[in-house]
């Protein structure tokens, strides 16, 4: 039987209990000192719909709530209890790591988008270089005096923005007791940034640090 | 029910696209973060670069995320 991983723990005393995709209940395998939280899951991975999706974070969180987890990428369908064994034991120290990086913290996404969305140039291709570059300079200058925040994460990470109305997105680890203190501080920096809008979700589970090795 | 998330938000306007991107969020998380545990993963390493260049542009006007 197909197991279904949600993600993977150090064994405490807090029992597992409640339901994974489909209701299927949640069970933990057990080996070298960690444990996966899996359901039996039908052979095919499930597919990544909007609802699936929010139901799989909500599940993660739920097991989230009481013990520190690396949570697993969705859609981590593994061929039966034995597999994920091995699992474990091959990835013990990556795994063991990143419980230690990230416990009693939670991460936290913040986008910072164009108040004005940069118009397309249709002038000369100078021109248009010229706007493109200076949209690069400002978003580094952005990212400067988006400082003070990686003073209140543990670690952050920041990827390149999705589109030229970004200027950039950045996933922050941040300590459970801090998290007011981030978005006191991000609303202190947007009063100075002018030209971009902030916008912070979260908390999350720590996803963006779970495969990278800690900085 | 896509659960509304946002921790803060620049003004009104970016409120109202607080739930837009928490659940552009979700997707970059859940599809690209995560530890891969080696198992089947759904989606090929095409489907995420998709999930990461292109999704707002997605999830402008379909429901369905990828085709599973």
């Amino acid at each position: 039987m197909s197991v279904l991983v949600y993600a993977i723990a150090q064994p405490g005393d807090t029992p597992l209990a409640g339901y994974g995709l489909e209701h299927k209940p949640l069970r933990a395998i057990h080996a070298h000192a960690l444990m996966a939280i899996v359901s039996d899951h039908e052979a095919a991975a499930p597919r990544p719909q909007v609802e699936s999706l929010w139901e799989y974070e909500r599940i993660v969180e739920r097991i989230a709530q009481v013990r520190a987890i690396v949570p697993a990428r969705f859609g981590s369908v593994m061929d039966g209890d034995d597999a994920v064994v091995e699992m474990l034991r091959s990835k013990r120290e990556h795994l063991l790591t990143v419980l230690d990086h990230t416990r009693g913290a939670v991460e936290l996404s913040v986008r910072a988008t164009w108040e004005q969305a940069p118009e397309p140039e249709h002038q000369t291709g100078t021109g248009y270089m010229r706007a493109r570059l200076q949209l690069r300079s400002r978003a580094r200058e952005v990212a400067g005096e988006l400082m003070p925040l990686d003073k209140l994460s543990r670690t952050s990470r920041c990827k390149l923005p999705a589109g030229p109305e970004q200027s950039m997105r950045c996933a922050y680890l941040v300590d459970r007791e801090l998290v007011e203190d981030f978005t006191a501080s991000l609303r202190r920096l947007d009063r100075q940034l002018r030209d971009v809008e902030l916008v912070c979700t979260g908390p999350w589970p720590p996803y963006s640090f779970a495969e990278a090795a800690p900085a | 029910m896509s659960t509304a998330r946002t921790l803060y938000a620049s003004s009104q306007a970016s409120a109202t696209a607080g739930g837009q991107v928490s659940l552009i969020d979700v997707l970059d998380r859940l599809l690209a973060g995560g530890v891969v545990v080696h198992g089947h993963i759904t989606l090929a390493a095409a489907d995420i670069d998709l999930v990461d260049l292109d999704l707002e542009i997605l999830l402008a006007s379909h429901d369905k995320v990828v085709r599973g």
